[in-house]
């Protein structure tokens, strides 16, 4: 979580409220103190308002920009988000905040549409290619680009709401868990393997990879397909059956995307 | 059948404006599907022809011949039962129309045993059974076909004469090239094709 | 990782065919009954975007077995001869499933039960729309017409090759609503349709 209770422009309005009601009470903190403090505070506001408007454009345009103006506002305990409306004050003087709520709402309705189909494990790449498309953007280079960066940082707003929402690292990718269910290390382990093989694993697999009994080898494999949802079975290949893991596949279309 | 219904009563015109209406329906039905054996019939006729049997090739293509005509009649004798069942006062022609039907229902049936392939196949055997068909079937034909149609099947079987002689070929195709040659190998076609056609004609005017 | 990328593919005809159609897991019976429900939903989808596309109304056993030899109009979305093992042949309870639960299909009567579904990639409903405005637009209100010459209509029309179950379900909409009347002829059904 971002927000900062003490620190930051919210914790220092709040403080400066505190110190009026203990007005009579503290002799001292004199006067000129709090002056100065509020002399700070507005001289730091018209600063970041200035910054803010100037750069705006860069701010919404540019993901290297924004991970930049992202880590300075973490770094002077701002956060970008807090404020008294959804977007917070100066979040809302350029539009950054409900960009990124706007971004984390397309991310649950992209999770709930593909849940049927993935079980609920969605590669981070894979929502940042649907939230493109879905953009109609063409690439990086677009002006209203998104990057993946941005797709984590949409996802921690999420957490909020506790709705389960989880980045999780599988093998060398980064995954969202759109489910409360956390995953144990034996699907993680199933994950990995599929993933090195475009999707596809089966017991032999995790026999030979992970030093797996065939029977925990099955037991996992079995959860997965039955109790998760996150794999589909088939049948029909030559080397006998072969479970796919569609999270984990390249799709160049839809089709692992279930409508989109 | 329907409990509810509603629009205007239901006559006996509708009913037989729907009867007949199904008649032509089957009739174009058969058009269709009879495609496959006339062009079977087609293909006999050729080869009755290449293996210099003219005479069979004549029952094939006049049983072909016979066929057509019968679906545009048929097809034209419903239609014209239509327009009067539309046109004129219904009782007066009611029982024209019920003979029609009647009539239409029986070619149909006729028509139903013209669909198999198997018996144009028997078209070209050579066993006792075949050839007794063969006749019974030309025999038949010729009492049934007018003279324009038996003077139209003549004209198909020279058509796949000369088609399969190659003679339409010459002048179609060699023109470019082969100017010089020319005069040497066409003056016997046009020599040949006017007594053709004047064949037929004489027999027309012997046998009536 | 190997190059394994799931794209769609463009038949010869012309119909493009979703990425999840060169995914040999689709052509199994899925047992998890959510991942089942997702398949089927694909499937059904597939199916009825290339009827319509195809104007094919009806999908029988005899299709999936001729679809299974790439034979038929079904062979192109049925079948996939570039998977490896070369042709995981539609899997026909899958298949089957689908056209239970396709939404607006319906078994062909007549036709022992199972052997053949109807496929409405428009509703009943938009059927009988369909039918009345041709009706109009023919000038052939009021007049008696049988089921055969609205399906073989000698100028081709939306309504050329509809199916006769399809056709009286729709002439069946139009009959309750008052637009039309059925008159059962002998060898054949009848309609008259009013403005």
């Amino acid at each position: 979580m971002h927000r900062l209770g003490g620190a930051g422009i919210g914790g220092l309005q709040r403080q400066t409220q505190a110190s009026q009601a203990y007005k009579p009470l503290s002799s001292a903190i004199s006067r000129s103190q709090i002056d100065g403090l509020q002399q700070q505070l507005s001289t730091f506001r018209e600063a970041l308002t200035r910054f803010a408007k100037e750069h705006r454009n860069d701010i919404r345009r540019d993901p290297e920009f924004r991970q930049q103006f992202q880590r300075m506002c973490a770094a002077i305990g701002v956060d970008p988000l807090a404020g008294p409306r959804k977007g917070g004050w100066w979040a809302e003087l350029i539009g950054y905040g409900d960009w990124t709520y706007e971004l984390a709402i397309q991310i649950v309705e992209i999770c709930v549409n593909t849940r049927d189909m993935n079980g609920g494990l969605i590669e981070i790449g894979e929502v940042l290619r649907i939230v493109r498309r879905l953009r109609s953007l063409s690439g990086e280079n677009d002006s209203e680009a998104v990057s993946e960066e941005d797709i984590v940082r949409s996802v921690h707003t999420l957490s909020v709401l506790g709705a389960g929402y989880q980045v999780v690292t599988v093998g060398s990718r980064k995954m969202l868990r759109s489910v409360p269910q956390e995953l144990d290390t034996d699907q993680a382990a199933v994950l990995e393997v599929a993933q090195e093989a475009g999707g596809q694993v089966n017991e032999a697999a995790l026999v030979l990879r992970k030093k797996w009994t065939s029977e925990r080898a099955r037991t996992a494999l079995d959860n997965m397909l039955m109790r998760d949802g996150l794999c589909w079975i088939d049948d029909q290949a030559e080397e006998g059956i072969v479970y796919w893991v569609p999270s984990v596949m390249l799709w160049a279309d839809d089709g692992g995307t279930g409508g989109f | 059948m329907g409990a509810a219904q509603s629009g205007p009563k239901i006559t006996a015109q509708d009913r037989a404006v729907l009867d007949l209406k199904i008649q032509r329906d089957k009739v174009r039905q058969y058009q269709k599907r009879i495609e496959v054996v006339l062009d079977a019939e087609k293909r006999i006729a050729k080869e009755a022809l290449a293996a210099g049997r003219k005479d069979r090739a004549l029952i094939a293509l006049r049983r072909r011949k016979y066929q057509e005509q019968l679906l545009v009649k048929t097809d034209q004798q419903l239609e014209t039962l239509e327009t009067l069942v539309s046109n004129v006062e219904f009782s007066l022609v009611q029982k024209d129309v019920m003979f029609g039907l009647q009539q239409g229902n029986s070619v149909l049936k006729e028509m139903h045993k013209e669909m198999s392939l198997e018996q144009v196949e028997k078209l070209m055997e050579d066993t006792a059974d075949a050839v007794a068909y063969q006749r019974e079937i030309d025999e038949m034909l010729m009492s049934s076909m007018t003279l324009e149609e038996e003077e139209s099947v003549q004209q198909e079987l020279r058509a796949l004469e000369v088609e399969q002689l190659g003679l339409p070929a010459v002048p179609e195709t060699v023109p470019v090239g082969q100017l010089p040659e020319v005069p040497t190998t066409v003056p016997e076609v046009p020599e040949t094709a006017p007594v053709e056609e004047s064949q037929p004609e004489r027999r027309v005017a012997l046998e009536a | 990782m190997p190059g394994l990328e799931l794209a769609p593919y463009q038949t010869p005809s012309g119909f493009t065919l979703p990425s999840i159609h060169s995914w040999s897991a689709f052509y199994t019976y899925q047992p998890n009954p959510r991942t089942l429900a997702t398949q089927t939903q694909h499937w059904t989808q597939l199916l009825l975007t290339y009827a319509r596309a195809r104007r094919l109304f009806a999908l029988s056993l005899a299709d999936a077995d001729l679809a299974s030899a790439g034979k038929g109009a079904w062979a192109e979305v049925l079948h996939n001869p570039r998977l490896k093992p070369p042709s995981t042949s539609a899997h026909y309870t899958t298949l089957h499933a689908c056209a239970v639960l396709l939404p607006a299909s319906f078994f062909a009567p007549g036709q022992a039960g199972a052997e053949s579904v109807i496929l409405c990639w428009r509703t009943v409903g938009e059927w009988a729309g369909v039918l009345h405005d041709w009706a109009l637009q023919t000038g052939q209100t009021s007049t008696i017409l049988t089921l055969f010459e609205i399906s073989n209509p000698p100028v081709p029309s939306e309504l050329s090759d509809i199916p006769e179950p399809l056709l009286r379900r729709a002439v069946g909409v139009l009959q309750r609503s008052g637009k039309a009347q059925v008159i059962e002829g002998e060898g054949g059904g009848g309609v008259r349709i009013f403005a």
